[in-house]
C-alpha cells in the first residue's frame, strides 16, 4: 500500500526505525531538536571546606533565579488554575525545611549543590510515591520538575527556552502544557514523543498546528541526537532516524506527494460533502482543546460534532465552575456559528485520571468501571454545573447536549433528570438559559445499540461511538498488545450493529451520526454511508479526505459495498473485500488518509 | 479566647490536604510568631513547610494533630483551627 521502504533494521550506519501510534497525520523529515525535560544529569561532585560558603551562596542564587522565572511563567498564564500550580511551587522553593536541609548536607557532607539538592528531592519524592492517595503519588512529579528546574539553573540554563529552528523535528520525552504553548510559536515541521497517546494534550496542540506527529515511542529522546535527520510519517506511525541517503529522497518524494495531495483535497474546503447523486453527508469534526477549533473551520467542518470536555477537569484541584463551562460553550459556539456544536458531558474514568475524583480503589477493569456517565450521576455537583453553564451557553448559538456510555432507557432517563433539575436550579435562581436546547446519546455499548429503537423516542439525536462500541462488542482491548490484533472494525457484529441503528434513525427520524475514529479512516467510507451513516464526526485534518471520497462516489455503489461485506461470512472476507474496492478506486486516498495500521499491514500481507 | 497550642483537627474537605490546602496551612503558620508542627500517622513535620505537610499525605477523613509554641503559640492554633473546620474554604 505505502511505497514507504520496507528496511526494518539499523543497518550499522546507525539508521533506527522505529513504530509509534500516528497521533497527528502527515509525513515530515527535518534535523532533530531534543527536548530534555527528563534525565537531568546530577553531577556528584564534593566541595572543598574553604568553599562550602560559596557553594551555599551558589545555591541560594539558583533559588532565587528559579522563583523569578516561575514568577515570570505566572505572569504569562492567563488560567486560573496554573497559576495556583505555580504558586505552590514558588511555596516549595522558599520551604525551610527543603532549603535547611540542602544547606545543611553540602556543608556537613561537602557535597556540591546539585547533589544535595537531588538527594533531598528524592526522599521527598519516594515518601510522597509510597502514599495510598493517587493525588499525594502523583504530586511527586512536581517536586521533580521543580528540582529539574533548580538544576538546570545551576548549570546556568534556561528550562522554558524552547527555541527549536525552522524546520526542525522536535523529539521529546513528552511535554508539559508549557512547553506545548511555546511550541505553537515557532516553526517547526513534526514532533516525535516517547510518552502520550492519541488524546494526550501533546498529540493534540500538534494537530492543532497541524503537524506530523507520532507518539508512544519508548526512550526515542534517549537515542536521537540534536541534529540528526528524523523522518516522521506519521500516516503509519513510522519514525526512521539516520536515514541512508538513497532513502531519504525516497522519504522526500513521499512527502512532496502527500503534499500536494493535501492541498488538492483542502482546495474543496469550502464545497458541500455531497454525492454525485445529491446524497449529502454532513462532516463535523471532534475537538478536544479550544486550540482546535481552528483547524476544523479551515478544514471545511459543518460544525463540532464532539466536544470532549475532559480536559476541563484535568491538572486542577478544584472542579470547573458553572461559570467557566458557560464562558467556554460560549466562546465555541460564536467561533463555530452558524453551524452547531455538540458538547460531551465529561467522560472521565480511573483510566484518564483527575485529581478531582478520588479513585479509592485501582479498578481492575477501568473501561467497564465507574467512568464517564456513571461517575457524573455519583460526582452529581460537577455534572449539575456543567450541564447548567451548557444551557445558559446555548443562549448564544445551537447547541447540542451529549450523554456519554448510556446502557438504556432508565439510566438514560436519570440523565435526563440531572438535565431537568439544572435547569429548575437556573430558574429558581432566575438565570438565563435557553429552553430547548437538544439532548442525544451516545450509542457504544452493545446494550444501547440493540434498543436503539427504545431510545430513539427519547433524544433529539445520537451518535455512535464506535471506539468504544468496538470494545465492547468484541471484548478487546485494543491498547493491550496481545489482543489488539482483534480490534477489527468490519467484524460482522459491528457493522449489523451500525446498520441497524442507522436503520432506527430513519425510522423514527432522529438524526444518526458517527464519532468514532472509524469516521476518519478513508477506507470505511463507503461501508459506513452505505450502512445508512448520513453524519460522521472526526478530527479536522482527516475531513477534506473523506469529502473528496464523498464527493467523487454515488450512494448506490456505497449500499452496494455495504450489502456485500453484510453478507460476508467472516471478518476476514469483508476486510479484503473492503481492501480491494477501496484501495482501486481510491488508492492516493487510502495511501494518504490517516488510519489504523493494522488493516494496512494485514493488507499487504494478503 | 482559648488558650489551647495542640489538638486532633478533622479533615473534612473533599480532596485532603493538597497543594493548595497545604499553602493556605503553611502561610497561616508562617504569619505567626511560633513553632507549629503537624502530625499524622506517627510523623511529624513542620507546619512551615509546604513540602513536610504534603509528605504526610492526608486525605480527606484523616485526622491530623496540630501542636504549637512559642510566643504567639495559641494564636496560631487557633487559626489553624478555623482554617481546617472551615475546610480550607473550599466547602
Amino acid at each position: 500500500m505505502s511505497k514507504s521502504p520496507d528496511e526494518r533494521r539499523d543497518d550499522g550506519s546507525g539508521r533506527d526505525q522505529r513504530t509509534g501510534i500516528a497521533a497527528s497525520p502527515g509525513v515530515a523529515i527535518g534535523p532533530a531538536y531534543v527536548v530534555d525535560r527528563r534525565r537531568i544529569h546530577v553531577p556528584h561532585r564534593t566541595v572543598d571546606k574553604t568553599e562550602l560558603d560559596a557553594e551555599v551562596r551558589r545555591f541560594r542564587k539558583a533559588l532565587r533565579e528559579t522563583q523569578a522565572q516561575l514568577e515570570q511563567i505566572k505572569s504569562r498564564l492567563p488560567h486560573g488554575e496554573h497559576r495556583q500550580i505555580l504558586k505552590a511551587q514558588q511555596l516549595m522553593l522558599r520551604d525551610p525545611d527543603l532549603t535547611g536541609g540542602v544547606e545543611q548536607t553540602i556543608r556537613e557532607a561537602q557535597l556540591c549543590a546539585e547533589w544535595a539538592l537531588a538527594k533531598a528531592t528524592d526522599e521527598i519524592v519516594a515518601t510522597l510515591q509510597r502514599a495510598d492517595d493517587q493525588y499525594f503519588r502523583e504530586r511527586s512529579s512536581d517536586i521533580t520538575f521543580l528540582a529539574d528546574r533548580v538544576l538546570l539553573t545551576l548549570r546556568g540554563e534556561h528550562p522554558e527556552q524552547i527555541r527549536p529552528p525552522a524546520g526542525a523535528v522536535v523529539v521529546a520525552h513528552d511535554l508539559s502544557p508549557a512547553d506545548t504553548a511555546e511550541l505553537a510559536r515557532t516553526e517547526v515541521v513534526g514532533m516525535v514523543m516517547a510518552g502520550g497517546g492519541q488524546t494526550s494534550h501533546s498529540a493534540i496542540i500538534a494537530r492543532s498546528m497541524e503537524i506530523p506527529a507520532v507518539v508512544g515511542i519508548d526512550d526515542i529522546d534517549a537515542t536521537v541526537q540534536d541534529g540528526d535527520t528524523v523522518i516522521v510519517d506519521a500516516i503509519h506511525g513510522v519514525v526512521v532516524v539516520r536515514p541512508r541517503p538513497a532513502e531519504l529522497a525516497q522519504w522526500e518524494e513521499i512527502r512532496d506527494r502527500y503534499e500536494q495531495f493535501e492541498d488538492r483535497v483542502q482546495r474543496e474546503h469550502g464545497l458541500p460533502a455531497t454525492a454525485r447523486d445529491g446524497t449529502h453527508i454532513t462532516l463535523r469534526a471532534n475537538v478536544a482543546l479550544e486550540a482546535e477549533i481552528g483547524s476544523a473551520l479551515f478544514h471545511g467542518a459543518e460544525g463540532v460534532g464532539l466536544y470532549r470536555t475532559e480536559f476541563m477537569f484535568m491538572e486542577r484541584d478544584v472542579p470547573p465552575t458553572e461559570e467557566e463551562h458557560y464562558r467556554l460553550a460560549k466562546m465555541v459556539l460564536r467561533r463555530v456559528a452558524p453551524y452547531p456544536v455538540v458538547f460531551r458531558t465529561f467522560d472521565l474514568g480511573s483510566d484518564k485520571p483527575t485529581k478531582l475524583i478520588n479513585f479509592n480503589e485501582r479498578e481492575r477493569n477501568p473501561a467497564m468501571g465507574l467512568r464517564s456517565l456513571r461517575l457524573a450521576l455519583r460526582e452529581r455537583e460537577m455534572f449539575l454545573a456543567q450541564i447548567r453553564g451548557l444551557l445558559r451557553a446555548a443562549v448564544h448559538g445551537p447547541l447540542r447536549i451529549m450523554m456519554p456510555l448510556i446502557s438504556g432507557v432508565s439510566e438514560l432517563r436519570e440523565a435526563f433528570d440531572a438535565v431537568a433539575e439544572a435547569r429548575r436550579q437556573l430558574e429558581d435562581a432566575r438565570i438565563a438559559h435557553a429552553q430547548d436546547v437538544p439532548v442525544g446519546t451516545m450509542i457504544e455499548m452493545p446494550s444501547a445499540a440493540l434498543i436503539a429503537d427504545r431510545l430513539a423516542p427519547h433524544v433529539d439525536f445520537m451518535s455512535i461511538g464506535t471506539n468504544d462500541l468496538i470494545q465492547y462488542t468484541l471484548a478487546i482491548d485494543r491498547d493491550n498488545d496481545h489482543v489488539g490484533y482483534l480490534y477489527r472494525p468490519l467484524h460482522p457484529a459491528v457493522l449489523r450493529l451500525v446498520q441497524s441503528i442507522a436503520a432506527v434513525g430513519k425510522e423514527q427520524g432522529v438524526p444518526v451520526s458517527l464519532c468514532g475514529e472509524m469516521a476518519a479512516d478513508p477506507r470505511f467510507t463507503w461501508v459506513l454511508v452505505g450502512l445508512g451513516v448520513r453524519e460522521l464526526s472526526m478530527h479536522p485534518s482527516a475531513i477534506p479526505v473523506i469529502k473528496n471520497i464523498i464527493r467523487s462516489s454515488d450512494i448506490q455503489e456505497m449500499e452496494a459495498l455495504a450489502e456485500r461485506v453484510l453478507a460476508a461470512p467472516d471478518v476476514d472476507e469483508a476486510e479484503r473485500l473492503v481492501l480491494s474496492v477501496m484501495s482501486e478506486r481510491f488508492p492516493e486516498h487510502l495511501e494518504h488518509g490517516g488510519g489504523q495500521p493494522w488493516l494496512v499491514e494485514r493488507g499487504q500481507r494478503s | 479566647m482559648s488558650n489551647e497550642t495542640e489538638g486532633d483537627l478533622d479533615i473534612i474537605n473533599d480532596l485532603g490536604l493538597h497543594a493548595r490546602a497545604a499553602s493556605k496551612l503553611v502561610k497561616v503558620a508562617n504569619s505567626y510568631d511560633a513553632g507549629v508542627f503537624v502530625a499524622h500517622e506517627g510523623r511529624e513535620v513542620n507546619g512551615k513547610s509546604i513540602l513536610g505537610v504534603l509528605m504526610l499525605a492526608c486525605a480527606k477523613g484523616s485526622t491530623i494533630h496540630v501542636r504549637c509554641d512559642g510566643p504567639q503559640g495559641a494564636e496560631a492554633y487557633k487559626a489553624i483551627g478555623d482554617l481546617v473546620r472551615d475546610g480550607f474554604g473550599e466547602m
